[in-house]
């Protein structure tokens, strides 16, 4: 009786949660707004690909724009120059960027704390930096233009309203599968590491290889992110992969919740809405903006999505006793 | 053949000589304790058999398995000895302090089971009835200890005292024949001190294995141990039971000092 009532509920749970994601590309009025939406989406998935490495395995890495932005180069070059669809395109940034994770956790097994931060700050810098310079490849600072919009099982994904739905499915897929892995073995081993790296490795985990698979597994995430970027835009430059993307990455993460599941989707809207709304101050919009943030972290350090959580528990427990109370009466 | 067999090993770090020339046997299913002031080498020791530290000279051997040698450029990685049998404890307790009871002691069956990050994809069935298998098995290790109601609190909530037996659970999931102990009395009231005595006996009798500890609670090594080896300055001075480890001469000097008048 209660399984079948608690499924129940799951099912008018993904109801409601699905008809909320189908009506928003209805309501939103202009593209400018849609296309913000669009981008909340893909920063869920860059915020769950680093929630993964840093919330969970504990690896911070300030240079996650090179992998979102190694997806989207790769992403680019295939389908202009060699007129790739967006499977072939999405696969091989997936593989493109993997490799690139392995490069990147190598040295990274060998630091930590600061030393970390700074060696995939530079790791950032020399991708970016790479994209500058490699002018035939890249085409430098002008960037890549004129990406084609994808087109799967014949139907077109060019209008952003229809592209949304591209980008929930993959936020969605990247999500659960995350959910699945971090209550599954290697979760619990992510979390060890995390924790306390040298009794993980005395409990038996290979610490070497799991550090490793954390980062492949975040760079793959920026590559879906990288490869939906630049099929949304269609256009990619070295502007977009800066040190600055990296920041707003881990600050996704960060403020909706590290080591959280839906953490990140929290982040992500906060993140791509703040400075939208605070256009209204004009010139001090990014010093607020800061400031906000400053006092989000300082307030919640464990993010917002724990304070979610609690309210919505107290939402759960005011529900059943008013049941209780009308049953009485 | 002893189940663990440390011949002859040395540890030296730059010019100083933590382990020098030390031998140790242990035997399947024995309580044995190594003993001594502090820092005579006692957890390099521990180290050396766990992989943490490469020997400077000499040989571990464990189950037939050379784990640590001087002729090796390395010792075998420490999640490799794990594999082969090997378990500890540590001195200042290490859990995993914002995972529950359970996953603490979930975490320890990583060595014995396959799950990766693909099958719970394309085999989440099976993946689900292994992890169930393992949740099971888990929950009676904690039954075992006598923790089980704690198993949704979080490792770093519980009493320091359940803490370290919360220690043994986990080390208890990687099914090793040889479980090492690290000062595991250490701010335990005598109460404690009692349980953890029976709970180290009856882990041996349930889970068939070795033990080998630590500590510096002389009571309680006394009463435990089959065998007790004392080292001071990184050397053994003796080796017996305890009778015969009290009544030593050398053994005596190094606890309560050389009376020279």
């Amino acid at each position: 009786m209660k399984k079948t009532s608690s499924k129940i509920s799951g099912i008018a749970k993904i109801l409601v949660i699905a008809a909320v994601l189908i009506i928003v590309p209805i309501l939103s009025p202009n593209n400018y707004i849609q296309q913000i939406i669009n981008l909340i989406g893909i920063y869920i998935i860059l915020g769950t690909g680093i929630n993964i490495l840093t919330g969970y395995t504990g690896q911070l890495s300030l240079g996650q724009a090179a992998f979102f932005g190694i997806g989207a180069y790769t992403t680019a070059l295939l389908n202009t120059r060699l007129g790739q669809q967006f499977f072939v395109c999405l696969i091989a940034s997936i593989l493109v960027t993997s490799f690139f994770g392995v490069v990147l956790a190598i040295p990274a097994l060998k630091v930590k704390g600061p030393y970390l931060a700074l060696l995939t700050q530079g790791f950032g810098e020399i991708v970016r930096i790479v994209m500058i310079n490699w002018t035939p490849v890249t085409n430098g600072t002008a960037g890549i233009l004129s990406i084609e919009s994808p087109v799967i099982f014949g139907f077109a994904f060019d209008t952003l309203p229809k592209y949304y739905f591209l980008v929930v499915f993959f936020a969605i897929l990247g999500l659960l599968y995350e959910r699945s892995l971090i209550n599954s073995r290697t979760g619990r081993a992510f979390i060890a590491i995390r924790e306390d790296t040298d009794a993980a490795e005395l409990t038996g985990i290979n610490v070497t290889t799991y550090k490793i698979r954390a980062f492949v597994l975040s760079a793959v995430y920026c590559a879906v992110a990288g490869t939906l970027y630049a099929m949304m835009i269609q256009y990619v430059s070295p502007d977009t992969f800066i040190s600055n993307t990296s920041s707003v990455i881990l600050w996704t993460a960060i403020v909706g919740g590290f080591g959280t599941i839906l953490g990140p989707i929290i982040g992500g809207i906060i993140m791509q809405v703040l400075p939208e709304i605070l256009r209204f101050c004009g010139d001090w919009r990014l010093v607020v903006y800061g400031v906000i943030l400053l006092i989000v972290i300082l307030q919640c350090p464990g993010g917002l999505y724990p304070y979610l959580e609690r309210f919505l528990r107290f939402l759960k427990s005011k529900v059943p006793a008013n049941k209780s109370k009308s049953a009485a009466s | 053949m002893a189940l663990l067999e440390i011949n002859n090993i040395s540890k030296v770090f730059g010019g100083l000589t933590a382990v020098g020339d030390l031998d140790l046997k242990v035997e399947e299913t024995q309580i044995s304790a190594i003993i001594g002031p502090n820092g005579a080498g006692k957890t390099t020791i521990f180290n050396m058999i766990t992989g943490a530290y490469h020997v400077t000279k000499g040989t571990v051997v464990f189950d037939g398995t050379v784990i640590n040698d001087e002729k090796a450029p390395n010792a075998m990685k420490p999640h490799k000895i794990v594999e082969l049998g090997i378990a500890r404890t540590f001195q200042n307790i290490r859990l995993f302090k914002k995972m529950s009871v359970l996953d603490n002691v979930m975490t320890g069956f990583h060595s014995v089971s396959k799950n990766g990050m693909f099958n719970i994809i394309y085999n989440p069935a099976k993946a689900k009835k292994e992890e169930e298998a393992n949740r099971e098995k888990a929950l009676e290790i904690l039954r075992f200890l006598g923790l089980e109601e704690l198993k949704d609190a979080n490792a770093g909530d519980i009493p320091y005292g359940t803490q370290r037996i919360l220690e043994i659970g986990r080390a208890l999931a990687t099914s090793p024949k040889l479980l090492l102990l690290d000062e595991p009395a250490a701010g335990m009231n005598k109460a404690e001190k009692q349980d953890l005595i029976k709970i180290i006996h009856r882990v041996r009798e349930k889970y068939n294995l070795a033990v080998l500890l630590v500590e510096h609670d002389m009571e309680l090594v006394m009463d435990i141990s089959e065998e007790i080896t004392v080292v001071n300055f990184g050397r053994r001075i003796a080796c017996g039971t305890a009778a015969e480890v009290q009544a030593n001469e050398e053994v005596i000097e190094a606890y309560l000092g050389r009376s020279d008048d």
